[in-house]
């Protein structure tokens, strides 16, 4: 079987970003005012006065200090709390394609490809702009590519199952090379009234190209020695948003047509899950964790990456080898691993062993065992 | 390289029809009510009256004379013109989730496989109920399936596309079999004022199991010869309904929200792509479009279809040849064509050779050439 490389990614990181305290502030003067035109029913005890928040309570359940953001205006605004972007005609280019593009074109450039080089573009994110045409035809088409395209949607692992389709598609000979994107706006489906989660994500957009080993000339090319996915079905993180939102308008904008999570059931969940995967995985590829010179942890939370390092690794991690983004982007959903993949990998030696997941809502884990192809001997 | 079949297929048909007379009583009086509320302004010339539509109209357009659905109330209200179904609470099992279900348990049967022997399901339609938990996911758990489920999405050739990737996968050996699901809820989508697209759509979902070609033991299985996929951008069929809508509350609710199809446009661009997309497929195998015994085509459209087939062929097909449902189903997107086959390919004999072909939203087209198993 042919081996195939992640022979190169890309990052588009939006101008804009929030600071805890600025979104703090927000959530306060929303949360006074609230309270404020609500007082008498508050007194009367037929609504639940809303909770301030603070900085201090975000860094410390969740290691962010900042996320980038598509617009920051809106999300600010205590009457707001929500982007604001015009809509865009049709003949104008997606907001969630141009992300991908952008860093589709850094990838591109890393592996030292150009357009010609692919013949395939997967869209692989947790949300999707509209449903057709399929936001992968629309970035094709942006970069020239000739050949086929798709929308994949596996939440915060989107990028890990995009990686296995794409590989697995190119061994079998239906492409030479694919571009996976993973355009995210998470702030399309974040509820910035919601003390628990509005501080959890940010809006990025990551790539990266996968093609046979063999062909791959890319600086920081890895081997991808392996990859295996697992899933099981869990309502704990939910969003009821879509189409047959219309089949009962009562329900329209209600707060279960956001991003919903019961964070403390994920967490005592997930961990043990994605711990259990990774160990497996390395195992039955004859791959012991010592030797692994770096973990690229999906990043959601810096509690339960730190925790899922620990028990891969059977001791503390060094910040260097589980490196986080989580304080300068937030989680990001699909993108996160891969932005830490994309700025802590180029150190490493050629025949370095990393591992990189992705894990989520579905619940959905993805583990790829990487090998350094590039890189000094 | 190791051989995958489809093992075996699954069809699930919602009971409620609408015949294109109920739909055209609905849409004449929600016509006559909206001409009657607004004759001042039509009168002063600054509205367009809307015209009445007829069944004829519809037949001759596109070859469909019911549908089935899977709320019939409300979609035949002129007050309302779109379907309507209470919410489920998160601890039941979601719409699409169920008919999904009920299309794969149909496909095990027919493969002679129980969920035990499968190890990954792939839901791909041209829209998903929701994002997170994906619909996949949901299904896999419900059928008590290890492994792993992911949605995918490719406008009407999301069947084809979804076989492909479910071959890929097993051929690399990350899967002994894959469940590719197409649960189709098209009403949810459809634009029921519109007199252009409004017959269109049909509700329906379809399942096939992909396996190993050596270990299918189902009646009526087919080793997948090779597998094409081809898009190319267009927005002739576009929705803009998502999440972001948030962002524009001026725009929210808007026509573009729900399917929108330049009709013509569409024809004239895709019988061309289609016909020499599947033309190449069959060329680069040395496959003669004589040596087919059968082709099974997305079910879009009377007129397409039958321009497609003659191109392929080289000459009018007999109606057995490129069998359609469009009659009884409507437009099931992508789920038209694996009903085709579904239905009308159990008749063959071992050795004979099939072309199956999705097209439509995205441009996206998908070719899958069989040859039956004996």
């Amino acid at each position: 079987m042919a081996a195939m490389a992640l022979s190169g990614t890309g990052l588009f990181t939006p101008a804009a970003s929030i600071s805890n305290d600025e979104l703090v502030a927000a959530f306060n003067e929303y949360v006074r005012r609230h309270n404020k035109a609500h007082a008498q029913a508050i007194a009367e005890g037929n609504v639940t006065a809303l909770q301030e928040s603070s900085t201090e309570f975000v860094t410390k359940a969740s290691g962010i200090e900042n996320r980038y953001v598509m617009d920051k205006t809106g999300i600010l605004d205590p009457d707001i709390m929500c982007p604001r972007i015009p809509e865009r005609s049709n003949d104008q280019i997606s907001i969630l394609a141009e992300m991908a593009v952008t860093a589709a074109r850094d990838a591109l450039k890393a592996s030292d490809r150009t357009t010609a080089d692919i013949d395939g573009v997967l869209v692989a994110c947790s949300n999707l702009q509209r449903a057709y045409p399929a936001i992968a035809v629309e970035v094709q088409d942006a970069l020239g590519i000739d050949g086929f395209a798709f929308d994949m949607n596996v939440a915060c692992s989107s990028a890990t199952f995009g990686l296995q389709a794409a590989a697995d598609m190119i061994a079998a000979g239906h492409a030479r090379a694919i571009l996976v994107c993973n355009p995210e706006i998470c702030s399309g489906h974040l509820n910035f009234r919601d003390r628990d989660s509005h501080f959890i994500f940010g809006d990025v957009a990551t790539a990266f190209v996968v093609e046979p080993t063999a062909n791959s000339v890319g600086a920081n090319a890895w081997e991808i020695v392996s990859t295996r996915l697992k899933t099981k079905f869990s309502n704990n993180i939910r969003n009821n948003f879509g189409f047959l939102n219309r089949a009962a308008p009562e329900g329209i904008g209600t707060p279960d047509k956001l991003f919903v999570q019961e964070g403390r059931k994920v967490f005592k969940e997930v961990v043990p899950m994605v711990s259990e995967l990774i160990v497996t995985h390395l195992a039955d590829n004859g791959v012991a964790p010592e030797s692994l010179r770096r973990l690229w942890l999906h990043q959601a939370n810096l509690n339960m990456n730190q925790l899922i390092a620990r028990r891969v690794l059977g001791r503390d991690p060094s910040a260097q080898e589980a490196p986080n983004v989580l304080a300068e982007y937030a989680n990001t959903s699909s993108a996160g691993s891969i932005i830490t993949f994309h700025k802590f990998s180029d150190d490493l030696k050629h025949g370095d062993m990393g591992l990189l997941c992705s894990f989520g809502a579905g619940y959905s884990v993805g583990s790829v065992i990487l090998k350094k192809l590039g890189g000094a001997r | 390289m190791t051989r995958v079949a489809i093992s075996g297929t699954g069809l699930y048909t919602p009971p409620d029809t609408i015949t294109n007379a109920e739909l055209i009583l609905a849409y004449n009086e929600f016509v006559r009510r909206h001409n009657a509320a607004h004759a001042a302004e039509i009168a002063a010339g600054t509205m367009p009256s809307l015209l009445k539509s007829s069944d004829e109209f519809i037949v001759k357009a596109s070859g469909i004379k019911k549908r089935h659905v899977v709320a019939k109330t409300g979609m035949l209200d002129p007050e309302i013109m779109a379907p309507r179904l209470a919410e489920r609470p998160n601890e039941e099992v979601s719409l699409t989730a169920e008919i999904a279900i009920a299309a794969a348990r149909d496909a095990l049967a027919a493969a002679h496989r129980t969920p035990a022997d499968i190890d990954g399901v792939i839901v791909s339609a041209s829209v998903t109920q929701r994002y997170y938990p994906q619909i996949a996911i949901e299904v896999q758990n419900q059928l008590g399936i290890q492994g792993f489920g992911f949605d995918m999405l490719a406008g009407c050739s999301s069947a084809s596309f979804g076989i492909q990737v479910a071959h890929d996968m097993i051929a690399q050996g990350h899967a002994r079999a894959i469940l590719v699901l197409n649960p189709e809820v098209c009403t949810s989508h459809l634009n029921l004022r519109d007199r252009e697209t409004h017959f269109i759509f049909g509700d329906a979902a379809t399942a096939c199991v992909l396996e190993l070609s050596a270990g299918a033991d189902g009646g009526n299985s087919w080793e997948i010869v090779s597998t094409r996929l081809e898009s190319q951008y267009s927005n002739n069929i576009r929705n803009n309904f998502g999440p972001l809508n948030r962002f524009d509350p001026s725009t929210v609710g808007t026509p573009d929200k729900l399917i929108t199809q330049k009709g013509r446009k569409v024809f004239k661009e895709v019988v061309p792509m289609v016909a020499n997309f599947m033309q190449k497929h069959l060329e680069d195998l040395g496959i003669k479009p004589s040596e087919l015994k059968r082709v099974w085509l997305h079910q879009a459209n009377i007129n397409m279809n039958d321009l497609i087939a003659r191109k392929v062929l080289g000459r009018v097909p007999e109606a057995h040849e490129a069998p359609n449902v469009l009659d009884e189903y409507g437009n099931t997107s992508s789920a038209g064509s694996i009903i085709a086959f579904h239905k009308y390919s159990a008749d063959l004999a071992p050795g004979d050779l099939g072309h199956l072909c999705s097209f439509g939203a995205g441009y996206t087209a998908g070719s899958v050439i069989l040859k039956k198993r004996g």
